[in-house]
Parts: structure tokens; sequence; C-alpha cells
């Protein structure tokens, strides 16, 4: 091609020229602004939900570069009209671009041709039938939308009857115009076998000749007959084996990009669809509960604080997590207590740092020595110490640990862990009575009278607490302040002066201290 | 979630490093806390609700409530365990003196507020039907944690540049603290749109509870410009509040739409929607027709036209969407002329005739030019490969 002499015909023409091309290449880059821009409307709202902090800004840049794009798109579509009156080229497509009958019987002739009917296509001028199709739909996709954007970008003029058909008809549009770009255009000049990877007439603007005779015979016969382009050379190449002798790395990359577009616009085309079809809002009038119930847990999971149920601010260590829940949690939850009303909190507090097993297993009932060990929540390894500053929140919990003839056994693993999930599968199944009796079997490891709240908050408690890993004030404290006052006289007490009054004293001479103040 | 526990961590190790040595000391004189720092204190009652007795000591220190004692709000806490402990009622006065009057600070003034609104319970003697529903205090308020306003992240506590200013003169390092926060703090609304919306849906979107109410849900608000923008954090974006509650309005005095005190009232809504006094930027040149028509509309959902479109409910008495619509003007006001679809202003009934029509339009529109695209593509398709199998 490139030895051709200069009294030669030339191969190929100009199908789109340079005003022609930066048209095309403008309305292509303000689409696909707009088109990312505008959707970011109606995406699911869990994804504008992930853009955390910088949402704000997001959002700022989205309606200015949907604005911004939406000016050039129009001012692209003027300059296009400008175009086609001012310049010969452009009265010449305008003149090419207009819809004749030709093109309704190439329409019959060319689905004829795709179904077998007939042998060969029909011969197509400079623009076929589906290009004319795409143009028209082009030209009056952009007046409605441009109209519509119009109205919605200068709403406080206007009623709210026509914003809302404006939003209608914008969304639907774009719906429309977006699914006929993948499927019509994309398809034509991207997917299409002879096209793929991708048609670069959109770029250098040139078709060769073997192409033009294929897709717009009547135009390639007129210029040859015209001579202005020179005629294929039938002997040389069928047209169809160019491709495959020169498989470039460039035109690897190409092919898997345009792959690559050719999944992104299904994937784009399904979330369409599902927006036109199954728009995402559930009517909250259908009744449909548990899609309400959803969007409002979602709303909480999102944003929302967690405390929002309780006067006084929460944190993470109200909800205890115990990455292999206890068996015993599974049917009593983690708030066990309540038959005693007076101290059922006090009890359950408990729940936050030890073992059920801790209180409701006796050492005389358990077989070997039992020593009472701390146990990570999550990764169940053994902890040496705890941070005593936590309020009970460790992260660990106290289990009790037998020993018998070197070997250890977690108290708070039941020895009939079969039974116990036999149980839970088939409890509807039984009768009360059975029920009963399984009861009895699925708590024998249970001692029959839990360890009193006064026998640990003594003097000499039950547990060695500082054995157990506490230190010796916060052991002492145990049955100083904390606890033991209040549970030998828990009826009747009058605040503040429940305390141990020592250490009251202590505190009170402290406070004095440090505001430098005399402690006499 | 994560960011914001991150945030809380860091805001509380830099209180606790700049303000928590002087306040730990002052609190708890009434040892409160010896029990109630337990995070597992709880219980369930009788209906499986979980009652937390926890308060998280720290926070509660820098709360807004702080230098308020237990027993202040929670009174007759005499016996342990509390079995005469009083329901908390926030409009008792406090021993607090209110500065401005030195008089015994209470809540009552903003109480009395609610109870003349449309949320509040009405008297004893005539309670409003289902009293229950109708919101307390804690229903909306938290104990607020102090977020002073300081640049651009309002997160991070109080501003050491501003507070070094009182600092010079008020030397009471915890005083000029806390009187700092008392007011920086209300410089700025302590929930996130997206958290008032929550707040008000909870009940406003409990489809049984309104109907009670002879309300209609709220609809249709996430389908707004309006929700998107909030969704994205802009704080330009109205939530419930900005309209039913702008500036010059109390959200604790919030009144019927067909009431003229209300901001959403008809006539007032072209100064709502122009919302100058705001700082917010709404539509400051609003016309009186964009200030026309229901923000929360309802029965126009695909389902309730299309669908009806397809059933062949032609006409505008069959249409399902519609009827809810009819339904809901009849529990709202059943004596008024607008209670029936059938009555609606002829403008209205082509407005919606219209809308609906279009909205059809277009579907079928859409199915039937992208289906016939996709039909041709593929015919073309296999006919070149089929042609390419020959050759």
């Amino acid at each position: 091609m490139n030895t051709q002499k200069p009294n030669e015909l030339p191969s190929e023409i100009v199908r789109l020229n340079a005003q022609e091309r930066i048209q095309h290449l403008l309305t292509f880059v303000t689409f696909v602004l707009l088109v990312v821009t505008g959707y970011m409307l109606r995406m699911p709202e869990e994804w504008i939900l992930k853009f955390g902090g910088w949402g704000e800004t997001i959002f700022y840049y989205r309606g200015i570069t949907h604005r911004v794009c939406g000016v050039l798109m129009i001012a692209t579509g003027l300059y296009h009209v400008i175009y086609l009156i001012a310049c010969k080229s452009g009265r010449s497509f305008m003149f090419a671009m207009i819809p004749v009958w030709k093109d309704v019987t190439d329409i019959f002739q060319n689905l004829g041709y795709y179904l077998g009917l007939r042998a060969e296509p029909p011969k197509f001028r400079r623009f076929d039938y589906r290009e004319k199709a795409e143009y028209l739909a082009l030209v009056a996709g952009t007046i409605i939308i441009s109209v519509t954007g119009i109205f919605l970008w200068t709403e406080v003029y206007w009623s709210k009857f026509v914003l809302d058909l404006s939003i209608l008809i914008h969304g639907m549009e774009a719906i429309l115009a977006t699914l006929a770009i993948i499927v019509w255009h994309f398809y034509a000049v991207h997917w299409k076998p002879g096209q793929f990877p991708m048609s670069n007439v959109w770029i250098d603007g040139k078709m060769s000749n073997h192409h033009l005779k294929e897709e717009h015979a009547v135009q390639y016969e007129q210029m040859v007959a015209d001579g202005m382009l020179a005629p294929v050379d039938e002997s040389h190449d069928s047209g169809h084996g160019h491709s495959t002798h020169n498989k470039t790395i460039g035109r690897r990359l190409g092919e898997m990009m345009s792959l690559f577009t050719l999944v992104f616009c299904f994937v784009v085309s399904v979330l369409l669809l599902k927006i036109l079809y199954f728009p995402s809002a559930p009517s909250m009038l259908s009744g449909n509960t548990a899609e309400q119930g959803k969007f409002v847990g979602f709303v909480a999971s999102g944003q929302a604080k967690k405390t929002d149920t309780h006067f006084h601010n929460t944190d993470e260590t109200v909800h205890l997590t115990i990455e292999n829940q206890p068996i015993c949690v599974s049917c009593h939850g983690t708030l066990p207590h309540s038959k005693s009303p007076d101290i059922r909190s006090f009890l359950n507090m408990h729940n936050y740092f030890m073992a059920c097993e801790t209180c409701h297993v006796r050492r005389a009932d358990v077989k070997g020595e039992v020593a009472y060990l701390w146990y990570d929540n999550i990764t169940e390894e053994q902890v040496q110490a705890i941070d005593e500053s936590k309020n009970g929140s460790y992260g660990a919990r106290m289990v009790p640990v037998a020993s018998l003839n070197g070997k250890e056994r977690r108290l708070d693993q039941p020895s009939n862990p079969g039974f116990i999930e036999q149980y839970k599968a088939q409890k509807d199944n039984l009768t009360p009575e059975e029920q009963a009796e399984a009861k009895v079997m699925l708590h024998k490891d249970m001692s029959k009278k839990p360890i009193q709240c006064t026998e640990c908050h003594s003097r000499e408690p039950y547990i060695d607490f500082v054995t157990a890993g506490y230190s010796k004030k916060r052991s002492d404290s145990l049955y100083r302040t904390e606890a033991a006052d209040m549970i030998d006289r828990y009826m009747k007490f009058y605040l503040p002066t429940m305390f141990d009054p020592a250490m009251a004293k202590e505190k009170k001479v402290k406070e004095l201290e440090v505001e430098n103040r005399s402690t006499d | 979630m994560k960011k914001h526990v991150a945030v809380s961590i860091i805001t509380w190790t830099v209180l606790a490093i700049f303000i928590a040595p002087v306040w730990v000391i002052a609190a708890d004189e009434e040892g409160c806390a010896i029990c109630h720092k337990y995070s597992g204190l709880a219980r369930l009652d009788e209906t499986g609700k979980v009652r937390l007795f926890y308060v998280n000591n720290d926070m509660y220190k820098n709360s807004v409530h702080a230098k308020v004692l237990c027993r202040n709000c929670h009174l007759n806490l005499d016996i342990i365990p509390h079995t005469d402990a009083k329901k908390v009622d926030c409009a008792t006065k406090c021993h607090l003196k209110e500065p401005s009057t030195d008089v015994e600070f209470s809540h009552g003034n903003l109480y009395a507020e609610v109870n003349d609104s449309i949320h509040g319970k009405g008297t004893e003697g005539s309670p409003k039907k289902f009293s229950a529903d109708m919101p307390g205090c804690t229903d909306c308020h938290l104990n607020t944690v102090y977020k002073p306003v300081q640049g651009f992240d309002q997160e991070s506590g109080i501003s050491r540049d501003a507070l070094r200013r009182c600092i010079g003169c008020h030397t009471q390092k915890e005083w000029a603290n806390r009187y700092y926060q008392h007011f920086s703090h209300r410089l700025h609304r302590s929930r996130t749109a997206v958290e008032t919306v929550n707040l008000c849906l909870n009940c406003h979107q409990d489809q049984k509870m309104m109907e009670r109410h002879e309300l209609p849900a709220t609809a249709n608000y996430r389908d707004t410009y309006h929700w998107k923008g909030v969704l994205y954090g802009d704080s330009n974006m109205p939530d419930c509040i900005s309209c039913h509650a702008p500036v010059g309005y109390s959200v604790h005095s919030l009144s019927s739409m067909q009431d003229a005190k209300s901001p959403v009232y008809m006539k007032n809504l072209q100064r709502t929607c122009a919302s100058t006094e705001s700082s917010q930027d709404c539509h400051p040149g609003a016309s009186s027709s964009f200030a026309t028509g229901k923000i929360h509309q309802t029965g126009l959902g695909f389902d309730e036209t299309v669908a009806a479109f397809v059933k062949g409910e032609t006409s505008l008495e069959q249409i399902s969407g519609l009827n809810k619509e009819r339904r809901l003007r009849n529990l709202m006001d059943a004596d008024a002329d607008t209670a029936d679809v059938t009555n609606m202003s002829e403008k209205e009934r082509f407005e919606r005739k219209v809308y609906i029509l279009v909205k059809w339009i277009y579907t079928l529109l859409i199915t039937v030019v992208i289906g016939g695209m996709l039909i041709h593509q593929l015919m073309d398709f296999y006919r070149i490969v089929q042609n390419r199998k020959k050759h």
C-alpha cells in the first residue's frame, strides 16, 4: 500500500473528516461522563454509603461534572448543526443521512438475508438504515434530555408536575440511550466480527475499499465508477484473512480490552434493566415489611449510632463477643439470669467475665484438682494477665479447669455434647415430660446448688482470686466495697453511705490531696 | 462503623490526655459507677427487651449532662436494688441554676411545647388516641457526647486553638473546657442527616402505626434527589428537619401540614423551599408554582402504575395505586373535598394521568426498541458466523 504510485487511485476513503471526528469525540466523552455521573444517583444505596467521608466531595464534583458535560454536549450539538449548514461536507453528511424509502426496503431485505431467505445483503449507500436510525435517535434523545435537564437545572421556575415529569423522562431517556449505545452502537463498531476489537474510523477516519464494498456497496460502486477509489483486488485477498497475519501485542491487548468492555457493558445493562423494571425503592404502601425492615436496618448499620436506643451512650463492650459460643448460651442467651429480681442484673454482669461453670460447678462435684484460668474470648488461648481497669470487659473469661492424672479438662466443655445437640434438634417433638427428663440429663455436669454470692465475696473466698490472676488490691476489694456489704444487707441501703467507710475516707483524702487542700 | 469507632477512640484518647485528669476526680461522687461501670449489668424484661444499666463513665463525663448527678434525674434511688426508682422526667427541675435567670434549670418548657405539638400525648384527663406511640424525650434525644466545632473535623473534640483565647483569663481549666463545649457543641447538629432521617422513619415508616394515626407512611423520600444527597453526606441536602422545622420553627412544636403554623402548609411552602434564612443553600428563587404539589407522593411507583396498565386498569378509578392514595386521603381528612381521588381537581387528575402515561409509554418504548435491537444484532452475529463457516 505504501508503494502506491502517485497516479494510482487510493485504496481507502475518508469516512469521517476531522470535524466529524472531533464531534464524535466530544459526544463520546460527554456521554460517558454524563452516564456515570447521572447513574451515581441511582446506584444501590449500600454503594453510596461506602464512600463514607468522601461522599460529600464526590457528590459535589458529580453535580459539577454532570452540568459541565451537559452544557458541553449541548454545545457539541449546536456545533454540529452549524457544521451541517455551513460546511459543504456537513451538507453532504446531512443529505446522506435523510431517511429514504430505500431504507425501509433495506430493512426487510437485510432481515431476509439474516434469515437465509436472500443470498446477499442489500447494497447500502453511504449511511445504512442502522446508522440513520441511530443518528436520528441521537438527535431526538439529545433534544429530549437537554430540555428536561434544563428544566431540572432551573427548578425554581417550574411546577412540581413539570419537574416530576422531567425527572422521569430524563431518567428514562438515559436508560434508553445507554442501552441503545451498548446494544446497537458498541456491537456495530466494537464487538461485531470483522470490527472486533474496535473500528478505527473514529480515530483516523479511514475506511478501506474492502470494508466499504462490504458495508456500503452503492457508495463503493459509485466512487469506483467516478474514478475516485481503487477497486478491490479480488484475486489478492478475500477481505477476511488480513487480520490473521498481524496479531501484534497491541491487537491482543485491544481484544482483551474489548472483551472486558463487553462484560462490563453486560453488567451495566443488567443494572439498568433492574432500575427500569424493578426500581430499588420498595413502595412504602405495598406493605412489604421485610423490605422496609431491611431498609431501616441498613440505615441503622450505615451511619446511625448503634447506641441510639439507649439514652446513656454505650459502647462496644455491651455486646459480649465470644467466638465459639459456649453451649449454654445457645439456649440461655447472654443474659440468662431472670429468677431473682433483686440480683439478676448483678448475676448477668458476671457472664461478661466468667464461664457459667465457674459458679454452676462446685469443685466437690468434679474429680481432680480444679484451677481457675482465663481464656481469650476470640482465640480461646490462655491469658496470663487481665487488665483490671477494664471493668470486667477483659476480652477473656474465667473458666474452671480440672486436672486429673495429668490430664486437663475445661469444665465449660460439656461431657455430653452429642446429647445436647440431639436434644436441640428434636426438642419440638418431645412431650413436656420427656423434655423435663432430658433437661436433667443435659445439666448433669452442673452442681445442684450454684456457688452463692457471699461464698466468693467474702474474706475467705471460694475462689482464690490472687491465684486466679487478680491483683491483691482487686481481690480484697471484692469482699470490701464493691459487693460484700451490699450482698450482706442489700435489702435497705441508702446511697451513698453504702460503701466501706474506710475506703470512702481514703478516696476523699486523695481528692483533697490532688486539689492541694488540707487533709486534716 | 469502624471509622466511627476509630474516631471515638482518637477522641477519647485526646480527651483523656488533655482533659480527663481534672474530671476523673470530680466524677462519680455518688459511687454509682461501682456497679454501673460493668457493661454486663443488664437483664431481659418480660417482653424480651434488654434493660441495660451500664453507664460508660468516660462518655458521661463528656456529655451535656456531665455536671448533673445521677440522683438529680433518677429520683428516689434510696434502695438497692432500686425497686422504688421513678421513671426519669425531663421536666424535673434540676438543682442547677440557669445562669441567665438564676432559676432552677428544667426542660419543662420544651416538654410543654412538645405536648402542644402534633407529637403531644394530650393531657392526663383527655389523652390523645394511641398516646403511647407519641415520642418521649429519649425517643429522639441521647445524652449527647460533646462534639464541639473544630475546623473541618468536628469530631475531634476541643479546638485547642480557640480555647487558648479563653484560658488566659478563665484560669479554671475545667470550667473553661466545659463552657467552651457547652456552646460550641450547639453550633452544629449532633446527628448526621442520615441519622435524623432514620430517627423519624423509625415511626413514620411504620405502616401500622401510621395507619392508627390516620397518616400515610412516609413514601418516596428515598426516590428524591434530596435523599440521594443526604446519603452522599452533602451537608446542603435537606433531611426531615430542614423542611419540617426550618429556621424560625421548632422541632418541638411540629404541627399538621393542614395547620397554617406548619412550614409545609401550602401557603408557607414557597418560603420553606426558598429557605433564605438557613445556612443551607436551598431554592432561593423558588417561584410560587415550584412550591406546589407533594414531595411525599404516593401511588406513583412502577408496580402501581405500569402494572395497572398491563392489567388493563385504564381508567383512573381502577388503578390500584391511586386507590391507595384515595384510601389514604380518606383516612387523612374524611370531610375535605380532596378526600376522594375522584374529587381531585381537574388539573391534578390530568397531571397524574400524563405522568402515568409517560412512564408507561417509555417503559414500553425501551422494551420494544432495545429488545428489537438485540434481536437484530443477534441475527447479524448469527449470519456472520454462518458465512465464516462456509468460507
